[in-house]
């Protein structure tokens, strides 16, 4: 296994920087996302370690050595694409044999180690059908043998699970982390669903107009995203926009424009007369009154409630008749009627306040 | 209300087999009728220039079948489409793969030239063929030059260059066909072949190929059926040396007024494309592939 | 940047693919406006002039003007026809017959010559026998034209009725749509590409049609490639080199107003771009 190295990845398409200033580590064995929304340069990203794609500047190093001259066939890279692009002329045997074959691995070894693929995917029964004859699922676990069978030092993944159904995502999701995890093989993982990237991840990289916003673990990315796009980005957050009364030590008072006013923990740089907007959590709003609560208070309208089987959805209006999402445990005390006026009720250590981006 | 095959069918389906009924008599008016006085044509014998005799007999397809000479056309002909149409393909396919993959603007105005280059009729080609390859055209004079040519050089009025105007006849149509079917196959199916460790050559041969074959097959068929019946370049650029079954029959018609053996020859010559085409689909893999699967 | 062997192959093959199809039709321009009665090129030339433009043959005018006449009725009749029978195929009652796609493409597999002497022997005999005159008639022309014309036009609708379209119309028809509405409103502009494609092409092949209309013309009406066919065969004239750069010119103009207003989409159904 190899680790990979991007420096100062730039991708320039006529007069667009699709990609620029990537810098990133990824240490050997690790399960890395990169995660933004469409167009963000993700993918370019990953066809650049490829050899898909040629930078326009920077480098890519596997294992310490800069690939940038190597085609994609000599940087020793596993691949699975968004349309698993199986070859629809070779039974799936074939399929996963073609890169031992291409290697001009010896005939004896070739089968057995196909046997492997197929045993550690579960589809020893399908060895002879067509990839027309598969399943979207089943078409994804073959890709994957496929890009593992020579034992790259890499493995890429391009948006794979896209087109599946909800619960077969959710299982190919633990099958794609158990495998990586046994391989201990050094994974980039590209997704635009944060859901997937906080399950996989072992970092996660969040990017937007080719950029990276910030790097970090999944807990590190939920409690302290470093801008308003990560805040909302990764995992739901209710957005109150506002003003910035005072600020200090790190603790800003916020007049929020439904009248009322809190406090937050600043993130990043924040002064008086600031235009702003505080982020809170669904899960850290509670309804109140609370007994001995001395933290922001928010007057709200229930409207809706769901049952999410672990946990309550409830939807509120604010003063000004903006929508917020409380979640509630289902074990949480009686949920309020469509219509009651109660108090929503949350901690400072929860909210954390973010310049506005500029208008 | 039932159909002839006993299924139900809704009253909107009479529309379209009206329609179909119409198509299907003016077409089979438009086919059929010539086509078969002509056959008979075949079947009776040439007396003299323009007159026909009575009786109807196999035999001017005996004399044709026994006569070696024809045979000996017949097989140039053969010969001379089909290495047209590997020619053909050798050039479309680069030209159909650029077209499919290059992803700019620039295509648009490219196929406007194929477009461009098929709208004109092949005499125009043909017209500056004979004027590039002449015995004082540009092409003669450089060679010359270079001393390549210190004995006479003729570049015309051979089988080289009737294949050449077989192929100024058919590429256009080749690469249009060929773009379409390249276009169907995924980018991403050759990019998974030269990631996963094949050279440029092995994804070629072993994942594009076999993707592209039932439309090379059709392409090639297509532009054989063309050659086969096309006497323009022949004739032009054969400059009488190359003889062809078309010209045969052309001469037949306006030189020897001798319309049965015309149509006899004229017959044969159906036929064997009609087997060629026939032969050619042993070729075709049964295994029906989507480029998606499943 | 690296420049693959393969990316030498491929701009190198499509390179040559285009000089061998386009110069020709360069040389022909360059050589028509050489003054001298030559049949020999020179280029460039060695003395210019426009006479050979000046002193164009009418003949090859209403050559011209004819080819233009009958591509017109040949596409625009072979599209009806054609689209009629592929409509008719696709979605009557008999289903996507594999023997009626056979029987339409059938005029394809006879090749042109055989067309040209057959319609001509058969011309012969209608005015043996009933005295209709189509040998060199408009009609005549016109109607051998088709004969190879429909498969093209048949095949060009064809290849745009998709199951696709059959959603389509089914959710026209759950919402309430008549049949008649939903063949104008769905189908019909559904089609579109498949019949402006066949019409095109029909009118290309008919066009430059040379085999078939050299027996069925006499000499009052010639079409413009079997004029220049002749000239090239028994007697050169150099004005063959002007007409064919008008030609050429012509063909241009119109390609590049046909993608310009309509857009290569409705002309090349089923490539994506």
């Amino acid at each position: 296994m190899s680790s990979v190295s991007l420096e100062r990845l730039r991708k320039r398409y006529r007069d667009v920087d699709v990609v620029s200033d990537v810098d990133l580590h990824i240490a050997e064995g690790e399960l890395v996302v990169l995660l933004g929304p469409s167009g963000c340069g993700k993918t370019t990203t990953l066809r650049m370690i490829a050899g898909l794609v040629q930078p326009t500047a920077g480098h890519v190093r596997i294992g310490g050595e800069a690939v940038d001259h190597l085609p994609p066939r000599s940087r020793n890279i596993g691949m699975v694409f968004q349309d698993y692009a199986l070859f629809p002329n070779m039974p799936v045997r074939e399929n996963i044999a073609f890169g031992l074959e291409e290697r001009w691995v010896a005939q004896e070894r070739v089968g057995p180690r196909v046997d492997a693929m197929l045993a550690l995917i579960r589809m020893q029964a399908f060895a002879g059908r067509y990839p027309a004859e598969l399943s979207g699922g089943q078409q994804q676990r073959v890709a994957l043998a496929r890009a593992l069978a020579y034992e790259p030092r890499v493995l890429l993944m391009d948006e794979p699970l896209g087109a599946l159904d909800q619960r077969l995502r959710e299982d190919m999701q633990r099958e794609v982390a158990r495998i990586q995890k046994s391989l201990a093989i050094t994974t980039v993982f590209v997704t635009h669903d944060q859901q997937e990237a906080m399950v996989l991840a072992d970092r996660i990289v969040v990017m937007n107009a080719g950029r990276i916003e910030q790097v970090g673990t999944p807990e590190q990315l939920y409690a302290a995203p470093q801008s308003l796009f990560i805040a909302d980005f990764v995992g739901r957050t209710n957005r109150m926009p506002g003003e910035a009364r005072e600020c200090s030590n790190g603790v800003v008072r916020v007049m929020l424009r439904n009248g009322c006013e809190i406090s937050a923990k600043a993130a990043g740089a924040v002064r008086a007369g600031d235009a702003v907007v505080c982020t809170i959590r669904p899960e850290k709003l509670r309804i109140g009154p609370v007994e001995g609560h001395r933290g922001n208070t928010l007057p709200v309208t229930m409207r809706r409630r769901s049952f999410l089987g672990s946990s309550v959805d409830l939807a509120v209006d604010d003063a000004v008749g903006a929508e917020m999402l409380v979640r509630l445990a289902a074990s949480a005390a009686e949920v309020p009627a469509s219509g009651d006026h109660v108090l929503a009720v949350f901690s400072l250590d929860d909210c954390l306040c973010f310049r506005s981006p500029a208008a | 209300m039932l159909s002839v095959t006993g299924r139900v069918i809704p009253p909107a389906h009479r529309a379209y087999d009206a329609a179909l009924l119409l198509a299907f008599i003016g077409s089979a008016l438009l086919f059929l009728v010539p086509q078969f006085f002509f056959i008979r044509q075949s079947l009776l014998a040439n007396i003299a220039p323009g007159i026909v005799g009575d009786t109807m007999s196999l035999d001017n397809y005996r004399t044709i079948i026994a006569d070696s000479f024809y045979l000996g056309v017949f097989l140039r002909t053969i010969v001379l489409s089909a290495v047209s149409v590997a020619f053909g393909l050798l050039l479309a396919f680069p030209t159909a793969y650029l077209l499919a993959r290059i992803g700019s603007r620039l295509v648009r105005w490219l196929i406007v030239l194929l477009l461009i280059s098929s709208f004109v009729s092949v005499v125009v080609k043909v017209l500056g063929l004979t004027l590039l390859l002449g015995t004082d055209g540009p092409v003669v004079r450089v060679l010359r030059a270079l001393s390549l040519g210190f004995w006479d050089v003729r570049l015309l009025h051979n089988d080289a260059s009737v294949a050449i105007g077989l192929v100024q006849y058919t590429l256009p149509l080749m690469v249009m066909i060929l773009f379409g079917v390249i276009q169907n196959v995924p980018a991403s199916l050759e990019e998974a072949a030269i990631v996963h460790g094949a050279s440029d050559w092995r994804a070629f041969r072993r994942v594009l190929l076999p993707m592209l074959w039932p439309g090379t097959l059709a392409a090639a068929l297509i532009s054989f059926n063309m050659n086969m019946g096309a006497f323009t370049s022949a004739v032009l650029l054969g400059g009488g040396r190359v003889l062809t079954v078309p010209i045969m029959i052309q001469r037949k018609i306006i030189l020897e007024t001798d319309y049965p053996n015309a149509a006899a020859l004229s017959l044969l010559l159906t036929l064997t494309v009609i087997l060629v085409n026939i032969a050619a689909l042993k070729l075709r893999p049964h295994a029906v592939m989507s480029a998606r699967g499943g | 940047m690296r420049i693959s062997a393969k990316q030498v192959v491929i701009v190198a093959g499509a390179l040559f693919s285009y000089a061998f199809l386009l110069v020709p039709l360069a040389i022909v321009i360059g050589a028509s406006f050489e003054d001298s009665a030559s049949v020999y090129f020179r280029f460039p030339p060695e003395k210019w002039s426009l006479r050979w433009y000046r002193e164009l043959p009418v003949k090859y005018w209403h050559g011209l003007g004819l080819s233009c006449l009958i591509a017109l009725a040949a596409a625009a009749a072979s599209t009806l026809i054609g689209g009629l029978a592929a409509i008719g195929i696709a979605k009557g009652s008999l289903g996507r017959s594999p023997l009626l796609e056979t029987f339409f493409r059938m005029p394809l597999q006879v090749p042109f010559v055989v067309t040209g002497i057959a319609f001509l022997q058969f011309y012969y005999l209608l005015f043996d026998a009933w005295r209709v005159p189509l040998i060199g008639s408009y009609l005549g022309f016109v109607l051998a034209h088709l004969f190879f014309c429909i498969p093209y036009a048949a095949g060009a609708v064809g290849s745009v009725i998709t199951g696709d379209l059959t959603r389509i119309e089914n959710a026209g028809r759950i919402a309430g749509a008549t049949e008649w509405r939903v063949f104008r409103r769905l189908t019909l502009p559904a089609l579109k590409p498949g019949l402006f494609s066949g019409f095109f092409y029909a009118f290309i092949v008919s066009f430059g049609d040379v085999p078939v209309s050299v027996f069925l013309s006499t000499g009052g009406a010639v079409p413009l490639p079997v004029e220049i066919f002749q000239t090239l065969q028994f007697d050169f004239d150099p004005a063959v080199l002007s007409i064919s750069s008008i030609v050429v010119v012509l063909s241009t103009f119109f390609i590049v107003f046909v993608q310009r207003v309509i857009g290569l989409d409705l002309i090349l159904p089923g490539a994506r771009r």
